[in-house]
């Protein structure tokens, strides 16, 4: 199955991304806290990746109506 | 006045509707009482970020020259309900519990402020929250209380609806519900909170968190008062495009208090991992008065189950990092540290991992149909634990990370934010600390009826405890 995440996320990785955003400076230790929320947001979601739903069609993003 | 400001405050809305109708009490008695509670209490449980002492006077006058000239509206008339403060309101100002909109003032009402409005309700204020829905503690407003320990949080997001229903500082409340937003301070704080299913009631002008998890809904002190709320603001919003063109049901006939020849489902997987004993014990006991009720209870199977808030946070985090994105370009020295690693995560998500997380949720929701086409409702807990100290620290009082602490927070609600499913938060008793513990009942898609009908069952069965 193919990884459908990123790689593993760094700091100055994170730096660089942030300040494209313009959220300004962050700190080195707030960085690494981040560094780790991503890291765990994404171990969580390749639990996803033991699912094989085959051609199971994606939920749609607005209209879910209880699957009706 | 017919009776003391104190005891006013403390009747439901079925109670003071009745009142109101036969002209014993006028909406200006009621929202002065209300406002004296709010100026006696909010000091010590902080649930108001901005109290429309002016403006709800005058609704509340409007309301009294509307009675006494015989054109009762209904039951909200004169009644005073707040709002979550992301929540739009017409000319006052709506923080979303944020610097980032400190100044924001709406020149728009959301539509469930128009539908109350309409309805008769006197807007008595805008209520705390975690910022921007999401992140506790809230570092500008502080965090509100919980009524029954102040040491305590409320749950969240609409941390400050829950508090101030349970303090009898309004009658009801509108909250929003993005992974049990609305059921979790509702169970935590002894209220009613009740998530419609999706497309029921309008989100416009509501800030959003996640659009496609997102729900606004009611929030009270009885499923009666919850399921007339309801009633104002469900039905068919051409400016909410997930809103179903359906018609809406007479809520009040749900309220029968019989239960028998229903069937509900306990899950025997995933929704009891992890809940903490004295409320699994308070939730099996309100099950077996269900069942002496004459509801008939089996053990289901709940598939995929483990896929549930993996799905839930990839959805989450990715539709919040698209919401939050341009803010952040041009605020983002105005967010505070939590949100931003609550939400910026989300960011770096990727495409596939998002399809991925929403074919899950299509099998997620399949299966929870194929359940619920056997059973007419299921019995959870709705909250995993009881109301935890209130921490500077925010999330990371319940876990390592935010994603960590949230799933632990979302565990037992977030499924039919997910699937789009009605889910209710009725009290169930207290733990041996006097904390309030709640019941989840769920149920099938635009069934909103049998989900209020056998909460009102066990709210009779079992009346609540109160403060």
């Amino acid at each position: 199955m193919a990884e459908s995440l990123p790689l593993e996320p760094n700091v100055e990785t994170l730096r660089t991304a942030m300040d494209r955003l313009g959220v300004g400076h962050l700190d080195e230790a707030w960085l690494e806290g981040f560094a780790n929320e991503l890291r765990a947001l994404l171990k969580l979601g390749r639990k996803l990746d033991e699912l094989d739903l085959g051609n199971e069609e994606p939920a749609s993003i607005f209209v879910n109506r209880g699957g009706k | 006045m017919t009776m003391a400001a104190q005891d006013l405050t403390k009747l439901s809305i079925a109670q003071v509707s009745e009142l109101i109708k036969s002209l014993q009490v006028s909406p200006v008695e009621l929202t002065d009482a209300t406002l004296a509670r709010i100026d006696e209490m909010d000091g010590t449980i902080n649930a108001y970020i901005t109290v429309m002492e002016d403006q709800a006077r005058k609704s509340a006058k409007e309301a009294e020259r509307r009675i006494m000239d015989g054109q009762y509206l209904g039951p909200l008339d004169g009644v005073p309900i707040g709002l979550k403060d992301i929540v739009y309101t017409k000319d006052v100002r709506t923080t979303c519990g944020s610097k980032v909109f400190t100044d924001l003032v709406p020149n728009y009402d959301a539509t469930v402020t128009q539908r109350l409005a309409a309805a008769g309700a006197v807007i008595i204020g805008k209520q705390g929250c975690y910022e921007f829905a999401i992140a506790p503690p809230n570092p500008l407003y502080g965090s509100s209380r919980n009524p029954w320990n102040t040491t305590c949080d409320t749950g969240g997001s609409s941390s400050g609806t829950g508090a101030a229903i349970a303090a009898y500082m309004c009658y009801g409340g509108i909250g929003t519900d993005t992974g049990g937003s609305i059921r979790n301070p509702a169970g935590v704080c002894g209220v009613v909170g009740l998530k419609q299913t999706y497309g029921r009631a309008s989100r416009s002008g509501v800030f959003p968190l996640a659009w496609s998890l997102d729900h606004v809904g009611p929030m009270a002190r009885t499923v009666e008062d919850a399921a007339i709320i309801l009633q104002a603001i469900a039905g068919h919003d051409p400016n909410d495009p997930s809103t179903v063109d359906l018609p809406v049901p007479n809520y009040s006939h749900a309220l029968t208090g019989q239960v028998r020849g229903l069937r509900a489902g306990v899950p025997t997987n995933y929704f009891f991992d992890g809940v903490h004993p004295e409320v699994e014990q308070s939730v099996r006991q309100a099950i077996k008065v269900l069942e002496g009720a004459g509801i008939s209870v089996e053990e289901v199977t709940i598939p995929y189950g483990e896929y549930i808030m993996p799905a839930f946070s990839t959805i989450i985090s990715a539709e919040a990092a698209a919401v939050h994105g341009p803010l952040i370009q041009t605020k983002g020295a105005d967010y505070s540290q939590q949100v931003l690693s609550a939400v910026g995560p989300g960011a770096f998500i990727t495409s596939g991992a998002l399809f991925k997380a929403q074919q899950a949720r299509s099998a997620i929701t399949r299966g929870m149909n194929e359940v619920l086409d056997k059973v007419d409702v299921l019995l959870t807990p709705a909250v995993p634990f009881v109301a935890w100290p209130l921490s500077a620290e925010g999330y990371n009082s319940l876990g390592d990370t935010t994603v960590e602490a949230i799933t632990k927070l979302a565990f037992t609600t977030a499924a039919f934010n997910l699937t789009g499913h009605p889910a209710i938060s009725v009290p169930c008793g207290l733990n041996s600390e006097g904390l309030p513990i709640g019941l989840q009942i769920a149920g099938r898609a635009f069934d909103e009826e049998t989900v209020i009908q056998v909460a009102h069952a066990y709210e009779q069965l079992a009346p609540p405890p109160r403060l």
